[in-house]
């Protein structure tokens, strides 16, 4: 028989994972956090948005140097010491898991560091330093979240083919770098790897780069790019990969038919799969998708009745924040309240240069659907803030229902676009309509003027913008 | 499976429940019979989709049920579609011990029919004690398939959102007072007490199975309202404020069709029919809308479109015992008198038995009342959408009639038809009325293909 019986037992320690295990302890339940890993905070503090983010604003601060000389400024020619960058990562990532484990420690969090399975409903089996066997328990979580995919055709036993894990750990800065993959992953590491040195090369199967974004937000980012990379190849699959003396070289398939070119590094960021398997969820009654992803309700409830799953194991969007969100909402609903998953909007934010950043239905969506929307744009040409910051390229805009003008979604494009989307999720969540944004006074001169602006424009000329009436 | 109320009629949205025919643990075949409903239009079986055995009843006698609604589960039915959805839904069998939270819920309802605010953390029960499975919560237990994301569709702050879902009060039936409809919390307090005064605490029940209730004023009676009464006012709402309704009178000099009708009745009776005047009015109905296709079309504001009819399926009010029932004679232009008088008989008894089928209510194109039986004046008839006309007609006169230098006894019927003006000009309508007359005065002229 194990040995002591949890109320709430959790697997992974993310973002979703932790706050689901705080907020289980908050409510007076008995509460263990499991993670294989010696450090909590899951992909996100460890190998995902933490050290990107902190990778990317190195990056500016490398790119405003060099776009200083525009304003008279003139500096030398960096110096990249790229020991100490990385010891800057880990020092960042230390911090904040440092903080997570206080944060566990004071709510009395018990943290078990071992891989945990399902050994039936109500049981775990645990293997790892801190702890072997069985653990009771009456609710589980399950947050182990999700992991780079490569495709069997690209999987090559050579160092200098990477996933996203693989480049931020910062091996070296490549002077020829090939990034598979047009999403987001993919671009931010690029953009990334572009500041510190690297000639880009971007290969996408798709049309066209962050497929599901309004090409609209998409266009003001390619065209810098386009600018900055070495190439940006649409339409092209990458055949094989071959590692050799001098390089990989990489096959290239389009409509042109295919050729050859030879990188240092490559990263792969075509995807990422979750960690449903390997759970011993086969010994419960736990349901996947076709996908692989555990099916839930909105209560995030499995189809057994003991356990819950929350966060990327659970599907799309993979973000941080819904995990978050979720792992709330389940140990609410194991305490007893009677909440439900129910978010209007989950904001999603590209960290390129410049920033993309969305939040509930996006104008493509709305016309597949057929839902009539106006949209309602402004142009950072046009605003003061921009000209000022020398990129006026953004666009702010809402999709807004044509009779209401109630906000149902809202599309930045622009630096500190990830900062300004939080009104557009309030916007949406509380039900405004453009008048209430409109009719807020926003501070001047700031970027958050063009969303009042873009909401101005949906009765008529905002002030800084003359819309003809006859268009 | 989960047996779900099928798709019945155009504009039936649902219906009561007015007996179950089957029982759980019963084995039921294939088309055999479940309930019965009663929608608005006729009291229809619900056939099972496909055999098994009922393994969980989920309406019960009396209750609304719409279309979509899970009805009940069947075992063992062969659906593959079906059979393939997660169990997510399904009760869990042994472990978790459910405490109901509904007396909870009731409490935290009734604190703010008090005025007070819901004591957050009420329902929690944080504690030691929570070492046993947390209760099932209401909404996993009850409701079916996952519903949609409440946050997307309707226009209603996160907090707000929340309060709905602790007074189990479903936002979609909330209306919103704010600016784009939005819902505040004030919204749904008025909603839940307004639902709690609708099901009030009576005083007692009078024979007629209401409720009484005791007011300052004296005692009242509040029955439920049946699903017929319920549509035929929202139909009768919808018409009213949506159509920009002319009434056209006009007087038809009966006095000869009369003549015609008494003598030929005998033969009719001979084959088993009974000719009335309302098969006379549908023939010379069918007859005016050939030649004015805009009474027989509907306007698709929509699309901007108007869509002419080529069929000629006129609708005969029947006033029955549960209110007004409108039965459909198909195609009537290519009908007989003999035939259409067996079928009008027949029609308008099984209304008022209100064995009626679906499909004999459905697909009008123009309607005739005829309210002359009842001994009634004329009167303006209420259009019933989508259709753009209907022809109201009371009780005919003997009328002293100016003719030819002296007056003369002659039977007078007034009509009242009424149409769309937004479909229907003045001059059309007017033409129209006035053909129908013609036929009515003059019914040779008819047949002469004048």
């Amino acid at each position: 028989m194990s040995e002591s019986l949890y109320d709430v037992a959790v697997i992974g320690a993310g973002p979703g994972g932790y706050a689901a295990a705080f907020h289980a302890a908050d409510l007076g339940l008995r509460t263990v956090l499991i993670d294989q890993d010696s450090q909590l905070g899951g992909t996100c503090l460890l190998r995902g948005c933490i050290p990107s983010k902190a990778l990317l604003h190195a990056a500016r601060m490398l790119t405003e140097a060099e776009e200083a000389k525009d304003w008279g400024l003139h500096f030398g020619k960096p110096r990249l010491d790229l020991d100490a960058l990385r010891s800057r990562l880990q020092a960042i990532i230390g911090k904040l898991t440092k903080g997570v484990h206080t944060l566990a420690n004071s709510r009395k969090v018990e943290v078990i560091r071992a891989r945990a399975s399902f050994k039936d409903a109500t049981t775990l089996l645990l293997s790892g330093p801190d702890r072997q066997g069985e653990l009771a328990f009456a609710h589980a979580i399950v947050a182990t979240g999700s992991r780079p995919v490569i495709p069997e055709s690209l999987k090559v036993d050579d160092p200098r083919v990477m996933d996203s894990t693989g480049a931020l750990e910062l091996p070296d800065v490549p002077a020829r770098f090939l990034i598979v993959g047009g999403g987001y992953i993919g671009l931010e590491l690029g953009t990334a790897y572009q500041a510190l040195g690297s000639q880009v090369t971007v290969v996408e199967a798709l049309a066209r780069l962050l497929n599901g974004i309004d090409p609209d937000l998409v266009r003001p980012l390619q065209q810098r790019m386009q600018r900055r990379f070495k190439e940006i190849r649409l339409n092209t699959t990458v055949e094989r990969l071959d590692p050799r003396k001098d390089g990989v070289a990489a096959t290239f398939r389009s409509s042109d038919g295919t050729n050859t070119e030879t990188f240092d590094r490559v990263l792969v960021a075509v995807g990422r799969t979750p960690n449903a398997d390997r759970l011993g969820l086969e010994q419960t009654r736990v349901k996947l998708s076709p996908q692989g992803f555990i099916q839930v309700d909105r209560q995030l409830r499995t189809a057994e009745p003991t356990i819950f799953a929350i966060g990327d194991v659970i599907g799309d969007p993979m973000l941080a924040h819904k995990a978050t969100h979720e792992g709330l909402t389940a140990a609410n609903v194991i305490a007893g309240r009677r909440a439900a998953f129910d978010a209007a909007a989950i904001p999603a934010v590209v960290f390129t240069d410049p920033e993309i950043a969305w939040c509930g239905l996006t104008e493509e969506a709305a016309k597949a659907s057929g839902q009539p929307v106006q949209i309602a744009r402004f142009p950072w040409a046009a605003s003061g803030r921009a000209t000022t910051l020398g990129r006026t390229e953004g666009l702010t805009k809402l999709v807004l229902d044509v009779e209401s003008g109630r906000i149902l979604g809202m599309g930045l494009c622009g630096v500190g676009a990830g900062e300004l989307i939080a009104e557009g999720v309030l916007a949406v969540e509380m039900g405004a309509v453009a008048e209430d944004v409109a009719a807020s006074i926003h501070p001047h001169p700031t970027l958050s003027e063009t969303v009042m602006e873009a909401a101005e424009s949906f009765y008529g000329s905002p002030t800084h913008l003359f819309i003809s009436k006859r268009s | 499976m989960r047996v779900e109320l099928p798709f019945l009629a155009e504009g039936v949205e649902g219906g009561d429940v007015i007996q179950l025919l089957v029982k759980e643990g019963d084995h039921v075949t294939e088309g055999q019979s479940l309930l019965e409903l009663e929608t608005e239009k006729a009291t229809v079986p619900v056939p099972a989709p496909s055999a098994g055995t009922v393994a969980r009843l989920l309406v019960r006698r009396g209750d609304h049920v719409k279309v979509g609604q899970a009805l009940l589960e069947l075992d063992g039915a062969e659906d593959a579609a079906q059979a393939a959805k997660p169990s997510v839904l399904e009760q869990p069998a042994a472990p978790p011990k459910a405490q109901p939270l509904s007396t909870v819920e009731t409490e935290t309802a009734k604190d703010l029919e008090r005025g007070k605010e819901p004591q957050a953390g009420l329902s929690t029960a944080p504690s030691r004690k929570t070492e046993k499975p947390a209760p099932l919560p209401p909404e996993s237990q009850s409701s079916s398939p996952p519903s949609p994301r409440t946050g997307a569709i309707v226009a209603a702050p996160p907090s707000v959102r929340r309060l709905a879902r602790e007074l189990g009060v479903d936002l979609t039936q909330v209306k919103g007072s704010e600016a784009g409809g939005r819902i505040t919390d004030e919204d749904v307090k008025t909603f839940v007490r307004d639902r709690t005064r609708r099901s009030g605490q009576p005083v007692g029940q009078d024979d007629k199975g209401g409720r009484v209730f005791s007011t300052m004023y004296g005692t009242e009676r509040r029955e439920a309202l049946p699903s017929i009464r319920r549509k035929i006012a929202a139909n009768m709402t919808q018409a009213w404020t949506t159509i920009p309704h002319v009434h056209q009178f006009q007087d038809a000099d009966i006095t000869d069709l009369m003549e015609l009708l008494k003598r030929y009745a005998p033969q009719f009776k001979q084959k088993g029919a009974t000719l009335t005047l309302t098969s006379l009015f549908l023939k010379a109905v069918a007859h005016a809308l050939k030649l004015y296709p805009q009474l027989n079309a509907t306007l698709d504001l929509t699309n901007g479109e108007v869509i002419y009819k080529n069929y000629y399926n006129i609708a005969v009010a029947v006033d029955t015992p549960d209110g007004l029932i409108v039965p459909v004679i198909h195609q009537v232009d290519q009908k007989d008198l003999l035939q259409i008088s067996h079928e009008l008989a027949d029609l308008a008894e099984r209304t008022r038995k209100r064995e009626i089928k679906l499909e004999e209510l459905r697909g009008a194109t123009f309607t005739v009342s005829n309210m002359g039986g009842l001994g009634a004046g004329p009167f303006t008839p209420i259009i019933y959408p989508p259709q753009v006309g209907i022809l109201g007609v009371g009780k005919a006169r003997m009328t002293p009639v100016y003719r030819n230098g002296q007056f003369v006894p002659r039977r007078m019927l007034q009509l009242c038809v009424a149409y769309d003006h937004r479909l229907v000009d003045g001059a059309v309508g007017a033409r129209f009325t006035n053909e129908i007359v013609k036929v009515l005065e003059d019914f040779q002229a008819m047949f002469l293909g004048l």
